[in-house]
C-alpha cells in the first residue's frame, strides 16, 4: 500500500505541471461563479421550473396536489448535480487518460513494463488519485452552489465511486490510443454519450432504457437526491456497486492487452 | 543464470527473421557484451529477454525458469537502462528515483545515494525537461540499478557522456559485476566492451557471428607480431617482428636505441570488422 501512496502523489506532482488540470480547476471555479450570479433561480414563464412536466390548463381548472408540498428548487441550485457530475467527477476520466498518454509519449511506459508493477497497482494508484480529487472537486462545487446541510456520509462514497468509475474507463480508453490529438476527438464523443442522461433529469418523463444502463445515469440522479432530500433506492445503488466490477474488469483486461504486454507499445 | 537457446523473432510474421538462432547464456558476476552495429538485432534481443516483446521461437529462462513463466514479482530482480531515455520530464531527478523506487517491493537505494555515483546530485531538484541528453541517459542508468537487480540490461549505458563520467559509469557496472549481478551489455562501442566483458557476441544481420572471451578472440584472430619503436640517426622508426621469430626480436633489442614495444593483438573493432566480413567490402 506504502507503494501506491507513493506512487499517488509523484502522479500529483505530474497533474501540477499539466494544463488540462489547471484548465479543469478554472472551470471548477467558472461553473461555482456561474451557478451564484449567472443563472437565474426560474427560468419558465409557465412557473417555476422543477423538472416536471409543465401543462398549459384551463383557466377555470383547480389543481390538487397530492403528495407534500415542498418549495420549488431554484434552477441554479437544480443544476448542481449535472456540474457535480461532468465536471468533478471526469476528471479521472480526463486527466488519467492524459497521464497515461504523457507514458506513452515519454515511452515510460516501457520502464513500467520492465517494473514489478502490473495492471492492478497502476490502476489503484491512478483511481485512488483522481477519486479523491473528484471528490474534493464535486465537494467544493456543492458547498458553494447549494450549501452544507447536505448527507455527506452518503455524498462522499458516492462521489468517490462516481471519479473512480469514469477514470477506470477513461484509463481503459485511453489504452487504444498512442498520441493525444486522436484521443481527444473520440473522447469528446464517448463524453457526449456520457452527458445524456442530463435529457431524463431535465425532462424525467424522457427515461428509455438504455439511458438508465449508462454509468452516468444512477450517479447524476443520486446526486439530486442526496442534494435535496430523498432516499436512494437500492437499484441505484446496484447499479453503481455493478459499474464499479464493470469498469475494473475492463480497465484491467485492457491494461493487460494494450498498455502492460505485447510490442504495441515499443 | 540467463540462457537464451535457439532465439528467433519475426516482426511481421512473414517469415522474415530480424534475429536468427541466437544462443548464449550470461552467468552471475559475469557481464556478457553484445555487440553490433545498428539494426542488427541486439535491441530485439533484449526486448525478448526483459518481457517486452513475446517469445515467438527457441527459449530464454533466468534460473531454469522460462520467460514466458515469469510472473510479475520477478521483475524485482531486473534492471533495464534504455539507450534512449524515458523519463518523467515533468517531474526531478530525485523525484523519477522516488516513482520508480516505489514499484518494487524489496529494498531499493536512497536515490540521493545514485544520483551522487552518476554525478547528478547538484541537479536532483532539476525537471528531468531542464536536463542534457548526457544528464537523462545517466538518470536512466541510476534507475536501472535503483533495486540492486539481479539481472541488469544496459543499452549503449556510455553513450553520449563525457569521459569523465562515463568512467564513473563503468566503475559502476564493474560493482555490479562483484557484487554477482548477470551484466548484459549491449553496446557498439567496442573500447567499452573491451574493458569490461567477460564474453562477447558479435551480432550482425541477426545473427551471431562469433561469441567467446575478448582474450579468445583477439587471440584467434590477431596477429602475433611485435612492433618495436626505436631511434636511428636522431630519426623516430618502427619494425615488425614475427614472434615466432625471437632470436631476431631478441638481438634486434639489444643492439638498437629502443623507445617503445607493442604487441599487435587485434581490437574487438577489427576482429567484428573480420568476422563479419565487413572489411571485405570496406
Amino acid at each position: 500500500m506504502n507503494g501506491i501512496f507513493a506512487l499517488c502523489v509523484q502522479d500529483f506532482k505530474r497533474l501540477l505541471t499539466n494544463a488540462l488540470f489547471w484548465v479543469l480547476t478554472v472551470t471548477l471555479v467558472i461553473i461555482i461563479l456561474v451557478v451564484n450570479f449567472a443563472l437565474p433561480g426560474e427560468v419558465s414563464a409557465r412557473g417555476d421550473f422543477d423538472g416536471a412536466v409543465s401543462l398549459i390548463l384551463p383557466v377555470s381548472a383547480t389543481i390538487e396536489v397530492l403528495g407534500e408540498v415542498t418549495e420549488p428548487i431554484p434552477f441554479n441550485k437544480r443544476i448542481t448535480p449535472v456540474f457535480v457530475c461532468f465536471e468533478a467527477l471526469i476528471t479521472g476520466f480526463l486527466l488519467g487518460g492524459a497521464l497515461m498518454l504523457a507514458e506513452k509519449e515519454e515511452e515510460t511506459v516501457r520502464a513500467l513494463r520492465i517494473a514489478p508493477m502490473g495492471a492492478i497497482k497502476y490502476l489503484l494508484s491512478k483511481t485512488l488519485l483522481f477519486a479523491v480529487i473528484g471528490t474534493i472537486y464535486a465537494s467544493l462545487i456543492t458547498v458553494f452552489c447549494v450549501g452544507v446541510f447536505i448527507s455527506w456520509l452518503i455524498f462522499i462514497p458516492l462521489a468517490f465511486l462516481g471519479t473512480a468509475i469514469m477514470t477506470l474507463i477513461g484509463l481503459a480508453y485511453t489504452t487504444l490510443f498512442r498520441d493525444m490529438s486522436s484521443w481527444f476527438f473520440s473522447l469528446v464523443i464517448l463524453l457526449c454519450v456520457n452527458m445524456l442522461p442530463i435529457i431524463s433529469y431535465m425532462s424525467p418523463s424522457y427515461m428509455p432504457l438504455w439511458i438508465k444502463l449508462l454509468p452516468s445515469f444512477p450517479i447524476l440522479f443520486s446526486f439530486e437526491k442526496v442534494m435535496f432530500g430523498g432516499s436512494i433506492d437500492l437499484t441505484a445503488v446496484l447499479y453503481i456497486s455493478a459499474w464499479v466490477v464493470i469498469a475494473s474488469a475492463i480497465a484491467y483486461l485492457m491494461m493487460q492487452k494494450n498498455f502492460l504486454k505485447g510490442a504495441k507499445n515499443l | 543464470m540467463i540462457k537464451v537457446k535457439n532465439v528467433y523473432h519475426d516482426y511481421e510474421g512473414k517469415g522474415k527473421f530480424a534475429v536468427s538462432d541466437i544462443s548464449f547464456s550470461v552467468e552471475p558476476g559475469k557481464i556478457f557484451g553484445f555487440l553490433g552495429p545498428s539494426g542488427a538485432g541486439k535491441s530485439t534481443i533484449q526486448n525478448i529477454m526483459t518481457g517486452l516483446l513475446p517469445l515467438q521461437r527457441g527459449e530464454v529462462s533466468y534460473n531454469g525458469i522460462s520467460v514466458r513463466e515469469l510472473r510479475t514479482d520477478f521483475f524485482n530482480q531486473i534492471g533495464v537502462s534504455f539507450e534512449h531515455p524515458n523519463l518523467y520530464t515533468t517531474l526531478t531527478g530525485f523525484e523519477n528515483l522516488k516513482y520508480f523506487a516505489a514499484l518494487f517491493s524489496v529494498p531499493t537505494i536512497a536515490p540521493m545515494e545514485l544520483l551522487e555515483r552518476v554525478g547528478l546530485r547538484d541537479a536532483a531538484k532539476k525537471r528531468v525537461s531542464e536536463y542534457s541528453k548526457g544528464m537523462k541517459q545517466r538518470l536512466t542508468f541510476a534507475r536501472a540499478l535503483i533495486n540492486k537487480p539481479k539481472y541488469l540490461f544496459l543499452d549503449e549505458p556510455t553513450s553520449g557522456l563525457d569521459p569523465k563520467t562515463a568512467m564513473s559509469v563503468r566503475d559502476l557496472i564493474m560493482e555490479q559485476k562483484n557484487r554477482g549481478a548477470a551484466v548484459f551489455l549491449t553496446t557498439h562501442n567496442m573500447e567499452l566492451a573491451d574493458a569490461l566483458c567477460d564474453e562477447v557476441a558479435f551480432i550482425y544481420g541477426g545473427i551471431i557471428a562469433a561469441c567467446d572471451s575478448p582474450d579468445a578472440l583477439k587471440l584467434k584472430y590477431g596477429k602475433r607480431e611485435v612492433k618495436v619503436l626505436f631511434r636511428e640517426n636522431g630519426e623516430e622508426k618502427t619494425k615488425t617482428f614475427d614472434m615466432n621469430n625471437r632470436d631476431g626480436l631478441s638481438s634486434f633489442i639489444q643492439s638498437a636505441d629502443i623507445i617503445k614495444i607493442h604487441s599487435q593483438e587485434a581490437t574487438l573493432e577489427e576482429i567484428f570488422l573480420k568476422v563479419t566480413g565487413k572489411e571485405l567490402s570496406a
